[in-house]
C-alpha cells in the first residue's frame, strides 16, 4: 500500500519534498532516520523530524510550540 | 466476517420456522421474482443488523401466522444469523406476540443477544455490543446495497470522503498539518509583535498589519462567495446536462406515469366495487336470508288456504246443523201444537185470552151470549179451552226461546285464521316473486365481483409491470431524480437563465480576489521589505519563514498521501473491473478529487473519453469493482473480511452475460450474497442457465393459490436449488 | 282485539347464556350502547338480536330443532322485543328490515303444530298458540347457535371470512336444487331433535 504508516515515512514524505529541500539547502543523504534527523545539524530537518516525532508521542501543540520555537529561535 | 447461515420466522412473509439459509464462503444467489420475499430478506436483515431500535414491531409479524392464531395464543418471531469472525458467533433478534381478541395483539419478550465462543465455551452476550463489534453501521454502509439505486451511494460525495478518509493514513496528516498550521501563525504573531514594538518600523507595521487583515477578511469572502456560485452553476450545469441527455427518457417517464396514474385510479374504481356490499350485512337488509325461504312460504300459504277452507266447511256443516236444529223444532212445534188440545189452531173468530177470562169469571158465553154459571159445561168448556190456549203460549214462547238459542250459537269465537289469510295474499304475488329471484340477485352480484376480481388482478399484473418499467428506465438515466424528469421545459429556460447571472457574477468575484491577492502580495512584500533596527525583528522573520515552509511542505505532504491512496484504490478497482467485463465492455474507472476534498468515481472508455452516461449494467459493473477493491483494503486495515449484500431489484443485464458475471464473482475470495430475479423467465427458473453456475442457488417464491387482497394468504418458501 | 302477530311480535325469545362469549360476543355489539363506537369497530353484526335471527335460520333451512335447558337462570333474553327487531335508525351503512318479522312470523305459522281451528273456536287461549310458536323459534335458534359454535372450535376463523355466512345460506339451496335434480321425492316429515 501506498499509504503511509509510520513515522519515518511520514518523516521521508515531508523532507524529500522538493521545495523544501531546496529551501532548507539539504539533500536526500542528510536526512536518515527519525533519531538522526531530530539531531541533525540542519535546523528544517531537525524541526520537521521534532515535529513528528513529539506528536506520535503524544505531546500537546502548545508545549510542542514552545519547543520548536525556542529551538528554532536559537539556531537559524 | 462470514455468514454461515440464517433463520426467519415469522417475519412478514416468511411464515412458520423453516426458513433457513446457508451461504458458502463464495457465492450465494437467492433468485426471486416480483413479490417472491426478496425485498423481505434483506429487511430482516437490516432488521436484525440495526442496533438503533430494539422495540418490537408489529407490522413485522406474519400477516398468515397472525389469522392462525388462537386468542390467548402466543408465538414468536426472530431473525437469527451464526456467522465467523476471530470464532463462531450468533445474533438473534426476537419478540413475543400475543392473540388478545379477534384483530388485537399484543407483543413482548423484545430481545437482541447472541453468543460467541471463547476458546471452547460459549458465552452469551448482548446483540448490540456484538454487532457493533463485528459489523458496525460504517461497514454496513459499504457492504449491504438494497436495490442498484442504492449503490449510487458512491455518487455521494461525503460518503466517499468517510471511506477515504477512514481508509488512508490521511488523518495522521491531519494532526501534523494542523499542527504546523498553528506554529505558523504564533510564529507570525511574534513575529509582527516584535515589529510594532521596533521604534523604527512600528508605525508602517502596524498600518501594513490593518491593511491585511482587512484584506485577507475581504478575500476570505471572496472565495466563499466563489464557491457559492461556482455550486450553484455546477447544481444547474448538471441539471441541465441531465435534463438533456434525457430528454427522451424523460418524455417515457412521464407516459408511463400517466398510464400508471389511470390505472391505479382504474384499480381502486374495482376495489370500490368488490368491497361495496357487506355480505353479512346483506343477509338481512336485502334480505338475501330469504333466499332459500320460498318452499316454506308455499306451506305456508298451503297451510293458510288449507285452514281458511277447513274453516268454512266447518262453518257450513254448522250452519246446516243450525238450520236442522231449526227446521226440527218447526216441526216439533207443528206436532206440540196437534197434541195440546187434539184439535187444530184456535180459530180467528175465537176471542183472545182476556175475553175469555172475562167470560169465565162472567159465567157467561160472550159469543153466544148463553150464560156459562160454574160447573156447567159451557163454563168448563171455556176452562178448559183457557187452559189450553196458556199452555200453547208457553210452548210457543218456548219454542221461540229455542229458534233463538239456535240463531244465537256460533261455532268460531275469534278470527286468527283471517288473519293469517290476509296475510298469505299480501305475501303472494310481487312479494312472492321477490322471493324467489333472491337467489340470482345473490348470484348476479358474486359473479359480478368474481368478474371484477379477475379484472383487478389483470390491472395489477399491468401495474406492476409499468413499476418495473419505471424502474428500468430510472436506471437507465442514471443518477437522475425522478423529480428532476418530471420537470417541464419551462423550468429548464430558468435554469439557463440563473445560470447565465451566475456565470457573470463569477467572473466578477474571480477578478476581485485575483486583485486582492494581487493587492496582499504587495503588502506583503512591503511587509517583507521593513528594516527593523531590532535585530530580535530578523530572528523572529527567519523562524516564521521555515515554519511556513515546513508547514507548506507538511500540506503537499498530505495531499500526495490522499492522492497515492486513490491512484491504489483505482489501480484495484480497475482489475476487477477487467474481471468483470470479461468480453464486451472494456474500459476503466478513475477517481477523481473534487474541489471540496472529496471523490467522485468516472468511468472512461478505452480511448480516453468519458462516459458521461453509463448504462444500468455498466454502471453496477462499476461499482461492483470498486466495492470489491474497497473490500480489499478493509481486509488488510483490519484484517477482516466482510460479506457483500446486494438486493439487483431489476435485473439490468442482457441474458447472455449472467451466467459468466457471477461465475467470475463466485471465483472472487469474497463471501457475496445476491438477491435477484436474473434466470426467472416468467414465474418459472431457466435450469439450462443456472447448471452453468458454479455458486449455490436458492429460489425463494410465494406459495400458489393466495389471494393478493389478504395479506393473511401470502407466505414465501425456501428452496435450495443447487 | 289484538291480532295473532301483535300477540307474538311483543314476545322476546330466549336463548341459552352459554352461547354469550362464544357466539353472540364475537359477532355481535350485543350490550353495548351506540356510543361506544370504538369497541362496536369491527364486528360483523349490531344488536345481539341480529346473530339469534341468522342462528334461526340456520335451523329452520336444515329443518332442526335442539331444545333449550329447563333452568331458566342458564338462559337469557334480548334487550328488543320482536316488534323493533330490524328499524334500524342508528347504524351507517344498514338499512331497515322490520319486513323480516313477517316471514318469520309466517315460517313459524307453517312449522308449528297449533290447532288453529281449535284456537278460533276459543278453545285454546291465544297466548298458549304464542307460547308454542316462541317455543319453535327458540329452538331453531338454539340449534343454529350450536351449529355456528361447532364450526367455530373446528376453525375459530371460519365466521370471519366476508361470505361464510352467505355461504351457510347458498348452501342450502344447492342441497335443494342437488335434491330435484336427483329426483328425490322424499316424504318423510323431516325430524325435529326434541
Amino acid at each position: 500500500m501506498a499509504s503511509i504508516t509510520n513515522n519515518e515515512k511520514i518523516l521521508q514524505a515531508v523532507l524529500l519534498d522538493e521545495k523544501l529541500m531546496e529551501f532548507g539547502g539539504y539533500t536526500s543523504e542528510d536526512i536518515g532516520n527519525i533519531y538522526q534527523a531530530m539531531d541533525s545539524d540542519n535546523y528544517v530537518i531537525s524541526t520537521v523530524a521534532q515535529i513528528i516525532n513529539r506528536t506520535s508521542e503524544g505531546a500537546a501543540e502548545r508545549e510542542l510550540w514552545k519547543e520548536i520555537n525556542d529551538y528554532l529561535k536559537r539556531n537559524v | 466476517m462470514r455468514i454461515k447461515s440464517i433463520d426467519i420466522k415469522n417475519f412478514r412473509s416468511y411464515y412458520g420456522e423453516n426458513n433457513h439459509f446457508e451461504f458458502s464462503d463464495g457465492l450465494t444467489l437467492i433468485l426471486g421474482d416480483n413479490g417472491d420475499g426478496k425485498t423481505t430478506f434483506f429487511e430482516a436483515l437490516e432488521w436484525l443488523f440495526d442496533t438503533t431500535s430494539e422495540r418490537a414491531n408489529i407490522s413485522n409479524v406474519s400477516e398468515m401466522r397472525k389469522s392462525k392464531l388462537e386468542i390467548g395464543e402466543r408465538d414468536e418471531v426472530y431473525v437469527a444469523m451464526t456467522f465467523d469472525h476471530d470464532g463462531e458467533k450468533m445474533v438473534e433478534k426476537s419478540f413475543s406476540i400475543t392473540k388478545t381478541g379477534h384483530d388485537t395483539y399484543s407483543v413482548s419478550n423484545a430481545s437482541y443477544h447472541g453468543y460467541e465462543t471463547n476458546g471452547i465455551e460459549r458465552e452469551s452476550v448482548d446483540g448490540k455490543l456484538l454487532i457493533t463489534r463485528c459489523y458496525d453501521s460504517f461497514i454496513r454502509r459499504f457492504s449491504m446495497f438494497k436495490g442498484e439505486s442504492d449503490l449510487s451511494v458512491f455518487d455521494n460525495a461525503a460518503s466517499l470522503k468517510t471511506l477515504v478518509d477512514k481508509f488512508s493514513d490521511i488523518h495522521k496528516f491531519d494532526g501534523l498539518v494542523a499542527n504546523t498550521d498553528s506554529f505558523e501563525q504564533k510564529a507570525n504573531k511574534a513575529l509582527l509583535q516584535e515589529m510594532k514594538s521596533d521604534d523604527k518600523i512600528s508605525k508602517e507595521t502596524k498600518s501594513l498589519d490593518l491593511q491585511m487583515t482587512r484584506l485577507s477578511g475581504e478575500i476570505l469572502q471572496n472565495k466563499e462567495d466563489i464557491k457559492d456560485k461556482k455550486d450553484a452553476i455546477a447544481t444547474f450545469s448538471s441539471n441541465l446536462n441531465k435534463l438533456e441527455q434525457c430528454q427522451e427518457t424523460s418524455e417515457k417517464y412521464r407516459d408511463v406515469q400517466e398510464r400508471l396514474k389511470t390505472k391505479t385510479a382504474k384499480r381502486n374504481q374495482l376495489m370500490a366495487i368488490i368491497k361495496r356490499k357487506d355480505y353479512n350485512h346483506c343477509l338481512l337488509d336485502e334480505y338475501w336470508v330469504l333466499a332459500p325461504f320460498g318452499d316454506i312460504l308455499t306451506e305456508f300459504k298451503q297451510k293458510c288456504a288449507a285452514l281458511s277452507k277447513e274453516k268454512r266447511i266447518q262453518e257450513k256443516n254448522f250452519d246446516k246443523q243450525q238450520a236442522a236444529a231449526k227446521a226440527k223444532l218447526e216441526t216439533i212445534k207443528e206436532i206440540q201444537g196437534a197434541l195440546v188440545n187434539g184439535a187444530t189452531e184456535l180459530p180467528w173468530y175465537l176471542p183472545n185470552q182476556e175475553t175469555m177470562e172475562d167470560m169465565i169469571n162472567d159465567h157467561i158465553c160472550k159469543v153466544c151470549g148463553r150464560e156459562a154459571p160454574e160447573g156447567s159445561e159451557a163454563y168448563n168448556f171455556m176452562v178448559h179451552r183457557l187452559e189450553e190456549y196458556r199452555a200453547h203460549i208457553e210452548a210457543k214462547c218456548e219454542h221461540d226461546a229455542k229458534l233463538k238459542s239456535i240463531d244465537e250459537e256460533s261455532l268460531f269465537k275469534n278470527d286468527y285464521i283471517t288473519e293469517l289469510h290476509s296475510l298469505s295474499i299480501s305475501l303472494s304475488g310481487p312479494e312472492e316473486s321477490k322471493i324467489f329471484g333472491i337467489s340470482r340477485e345473490i348470484n348476479d352480484w358474486l359473479g359480478l365481483v368474481a368478474l371484477r376480481k379477475n379484472e383487478m388482478k389483470e390491472v395489477e399484473d399491468e401495474i406492476q409491470d409499468l413499476k418495473d418499467e419505471k424502474a428500468r428506465i430510472l436506471i437507465q438515466a442514471g443518477n437522475v431524480s425522478e423529480s428532476l424528469l418530471e420537470s417541464q421545459f419551462n423550468d429548464i429556460k430558468g435554469w439557463y437563465e440563473q445560470r447565465e447571472r451566475a456565470s457573470v457574477r463569477l467572473s466578477q468575484l474571480e477578478d476581485e480576489l485575483k486583485n486582492n491577492i494581487s493587492k496582499m502580495e504587495e503588502l506583503k512584500e512591503q511587509m517583507n521589505n521593513l528594516n527593523p533596527a531590532n535585530s530580535q525583528v530578523k530572528i523572529l522573520k527567519k523562524v516564521h519563514k521555515v515554519l511556513e515552509e515546513i508547514n507548506k511542505a507538511f500540506s503537499r505532504a498530505q495531499k500526495d498521501n490522499l492522492r497515492r491512496f486513490l491512484m491504489e484504490l483505482e489501480k484495484r478497482a480497475n482489475e476487477y473491473l477487467d474481471k468483470l467485463s470479461a468480453n464486451d465492455f472494456h474500459g476503466t474507472v478513475r477517481l477523481i478529487q473534487t474541489a471540496n476534498d472529496s471523490t467522485e468515481i468516472h468511468l472512461y472508455s478505452s480511448n480516453g473519453t468519458e462516459i458521461t452516461n453509463p448504462s444500468g449494467s455498466q454502471k453496477t459493473v462499476m461499482y461492483i469493482s470498486v466495492l470489491f477493491a474497497i473490500s480489499d483494503f478493509t481486509q488488510e486495515k483490519r484484517d477482516e473480511d466482510y460479506p457483500l449484500f446486494f438486493d439487483a431489484a431489476t435485473s439490468s443485464f442482457g441474458d447472455t452475460k449472467e451466467s459468466d458475471f457471477y461465475n467470475v464473482i463466485d471465483k472472487i475470495d469474497k463471501q457475496c450474497i445476491i438477491v435477484t430475479k436474473d434466470f426467472i423467465t416468467r414465474g418459472k427458473v431457466r435450469e439450462e442457465d443456472i447448471n452453468k453456475l458454479t455458486c449455490s442457488v436458492y429460489r425463494i417464491k410465494k406459495v400458489d393459490g393466495f389471494d393478493q387482497t389478504n395479506m393473511a394468504t401470502i407466505r414465501t418458501t425456501i428452496n435450495k436449488i443447487k | 282485539m289484538e291480532s295473532l302477530y301483535e300477540a307474538w311480535a311483543k314476545r322476546n325469545p330466549s336463548w341459552e347464556r352459554r352461547y354469550q362469549s362464544t357466539v353472540v360476543d364475537i359477532f355481535c355489539d350485543y350490550g353495548k350502547g351506540v356510543s361506544s363506537f370504538l369497541e362496536a369497530r369491527g364486528k360483523i353484526f349490531g344488536a345481539g338480536y341480529e346473530i339469534f335471527i341468522i342462528a334461526f335460520f340456520i335451523g329452520l333451512y336444515h329443518n332442526r330443532t335442539k331444545p333449550l335447558v329447563e333452568d331458566r337462570s342458564k338462559k337469557k333474553v334480548f334487550g328488543q322485543a320482536i316488534q323493533y327487531w330490524g328499524n334500524i335508525e342508528n347504524r351507517i351503512g344498514r338499512t331497515s328490515y322490520g319486513n323480516l318479522r313477517r316471514y318469520i312470523f309466517a315460517a313459524l305459522i307453517a312449522k308449528t303444530d297449533i290447532d288453529f281451528i281449535a284456537l278460533d273456536k276459543g278453545e285454546i287461549t291465544l297466548r298458549a298458540a304464542v307460547d308454542k310458536m316462541m317455543e319453535k323459534m327458540e329452538e331453531y335458534a338454539n340449534y343454529g347457535f350450536d351449529y355456528i359454535e361447532d364450526k367455530l372450535a373446528n376453525d375459530p376463523n371460519y365466521y370471519f371470512s366476508d361470505i361464510a355466512f352467505l355461504t351457510e345460506i347458498t348452501d342450502v339451496l344447492k342441497k335443494s336444487e342437488a335434491s330435484e335434480e336427483n329426483n328425490d321425492v322424499d316424504d318423510e316429515v323431516p325430524e325435529s331433535l326434541d
